[in-house]
């Protein structure tokens, strides 16, 4: 256990260096997300004119929801499939798939890199940037606090295992754009990154609340801006783990019919 | 060590269609065709040889290597490595195995070297005593002092081969795979590299599968000899059973004192004929260089001659151009 907390560390460790190699990458994300911020507050503060609240939320709640979501959205909407598909097309999969680590943890610890890479400059300057210029309200109680981050350390976990399958299914695609792009509209619209769930229509509303979506960035934020009662914890809760169980098991079996048939061909 | 046993390997290819019809027509029913990368492949090998793996370009020789690291599944046929599985059992046999490609990196490319061999090091779970140990002694075999400290993608080819060999033997696996390590490579570099793979065999005992199209390489460091063509395994011999079977010929040349003449030997053939020199090739089961010699008539002037000799290069390259029987 502790030699595997070694080895993972030493892989996050480097994935965090390799990332803060790339200055320029950094702060064109950071700008992204901060007009994103900026354009998100203000569509809801038009939106809400003379109105109270939409659907028993109020303009606070959803703002706060927005603007927080727009500020972790880099920590969750990262794609391996380009990176994947490139070592696939290039055969530098065999030095992969050659390793004593499992190919998805490899990613996992790269992706923990990248995550902290990506708090450390941009998540968190856009949180306090959100902070000093926008009123947000925070709960004041600890236990949500506590539920929210489990809720959102699932989050990253189920948005890892979605991309981990998306990459794993591009083994067998030549060319991986559509399905990239597919995924993360699906993941934005779906988990709620950008319109929150409860202003989605029924029917439509409850079909996408039982999707493995919701758990990457609904849940959480929903969680953190007092949009989830006391009651409806666990099956919030429940519903975040029981999808990470079922994405976990499809993505081992993809894993299995993938290195079955993989082919890697010339040099 | 190594045993392939009736090792095929098949590949189904999408033929994508001629044209914008044909395209259109692939992207309904798509046409498939089956090429046999690797036909029906045995061979044993046993622990400390050095192999060297030879075959023409798309002969099979780099699906061989990935049947054997475990990372392509065999269609039919067996692969064992150290009594294992390789793909069943594919973090174990990683453990067993180094491997170097030529024309690929397993090393971090913006980070400085040092640091991919402590990731590598973490990723193999090495103690931090075995670690400083295995590196020392890497960095001075392969002198890479200078240039170990900078990031990989600042480095030359021949430097960064170098990191790609010591990056592949950092956790001493017992066996060593290497695809075309010298391709591109100075001739400095090249034989510092091959030095230390004999070196690497003799003290560790690590046996080592060699690919390379420089059969000058082979010939310095590969006792035994494996050649491959279209999947097929044609020819696994040591490089005196090749010399012994296929390098017979050889090659006279004589310099006159004055123009030559008309001359018809017993045995032997004339290839070439150029002022005052004569090309003549014999083979050797048959006459010997001083018995030609002594056929010429008396009484002309003979200033030079030499012998040139089938070399395993040339021997090889005959073999790859005819075949076994040409």
């Amino acid at each position: 256990m502790v030699l595997m907390a070694r080895t993972g560390l030493a892989l996050i460790t480097a994935s965090l260096q390799e990332k803060l190699v790339y200055r320029f990458d950094l702060i064109m994300g950071l700008l992204r997300a901060l007009i994103q911020i900026f354009v998100f507050h203000q569509l809801w503060a038009v939106l809400f004119t003379g109105v109270d609240d939409y659907a028993g939320f109020t303009l606070e709640q959803t703002q706060t929801y927005v603007v927080i979501s727009m500020s972790i959205m880099p920590l969750l909407d990262r794609s391996f499939l380009p990176q994947v598909n490139e070592r696939i097309r290039s055969g530098n999969i065999v030095f992969d798939l050659a390793r004593p680590v499992y190919y998805g943890n490899l990613l996992l610890y790269q992706g923990l890199g990248q995550f902290a890479a990506t708090l450390l400059t941009t998540s968190l300057p856009l949180l306090v940037f959100s902070f000093v210029f926008f009123s947000i309200a925070m709960p004041d109680s600890v236990f949500t606090w506590i539920t929210f981050l489990a809720s959102f350390c699932m989050a990253y976990y189920t948005a890892f295992l979605m991309d981990l399958i998306a990459s794993l299914w591009g083994f067998w695609i030549a060319s991986v754009w559509g399905l990239f792009y597919a995924k993360w509209n699906l993941l934005q619209i779906l988990g709620g990154m950008y319109i929150p769930l409860w202003f989605f229509p029924s029917p439509f509303k409850e079909i996408v609340l039982l999707l493995p979506f919701r758990g990457v960035a609904f849940t959480p934020l929903s969680i953190l801006v007092g949009g989830v009662a006391p009651e409806e914890l666990p099956m919030a809760l429940g519903l975040q783990i029981f999808w990470i169980i079922m994405l976990l098991w499809f993505s081992k079996f993809m894993y299995a019919r993938v290195v079955k048939k993989l082919a890697v061909q010339g040099g | 060590m190594i045993k392939a046993l009736n090792l095929s390997k098949e590949f189904k290819v999408r033929q994508p269609g001629q044209g914008v019809l044909g395209k259109l027509k692939s992207l309904a029913s798509p046409e498939y065709k089956i090429i046999k990368a690797v036909d029906d492949v045995s061979f044993e090998i046993q622990s400390g040889e050095i192999i060297g793996y030879l075959g023409p370009n798309g002969a099979g020789k780099s699906t061989t290597i990935k049947l054997l690291t475990g990372v392509l599944e065999p269609t039919s046929g067996s692969v064992k490595v150290a009594e294992r599985i390789p793909t069943r059992d594919r973090t174990r046999n990683a453990y067993e195995i180094g491997v170097v490609y030529g024309q690929r990196s397993q090393l971090w490319w913006d980070l400085p070297l040092i640091d991919s061999f402590q990731i590598l090091s973490a990723m193999y779970k090495l103690s931090e005593l075995r670690y400083e140990e295995n590196l020392e002694r890497l960095v001075s075999l392969l002198q890479m002092e200078e240039f170990i400290d900078q990031p990989v993608r600042k480095l030359s080819l021949g430097q960064r081969m170098r990191g790609e060999i010591a990056a592949a033997l950092l956790h001493e696996p017992p066996i060593l795979y290497l695809d075309e390590p010298t391709i591109g490579v100075d001739v400095v570099s090249k034989n510092r590299i091959l030095e230390f793979i004999q070196k690497l065999n003799q003290e560790k005992e690590v046996t080592v599968i060699l690919t390379t199209h420089n059969l000058a390489d082979v010939e310095k460091v590969c006792p035994r000899i494996l050649i491959i063509d279209q999947g097929r395994i044609i020819l696994d011999a040591s490089q005196e059973q090749i010399l012994e079977r296929f390098g017979k010929k050889r090659l006279l040349e004589v310099e006159f004192e004055d123009q030559p003449f008309d001359l018809t030997l017993p045995v032997g053939e004339i290839v070439k004929q150029e002022e005052n020199k004569l090309w003549i090739q014999f083979d050797r089961d048959q006459t010997s260089a001083f018995d030609l010699v002594g056929q010429f008539p008396r009484g002309r002037g003979i200033r030079d001659v030499s012998i040139t000799e089938d070399n395993i290069e040339s021997v090889i390259a005959q073999i790859y151009e005819h075949g076994l029987d040409g």
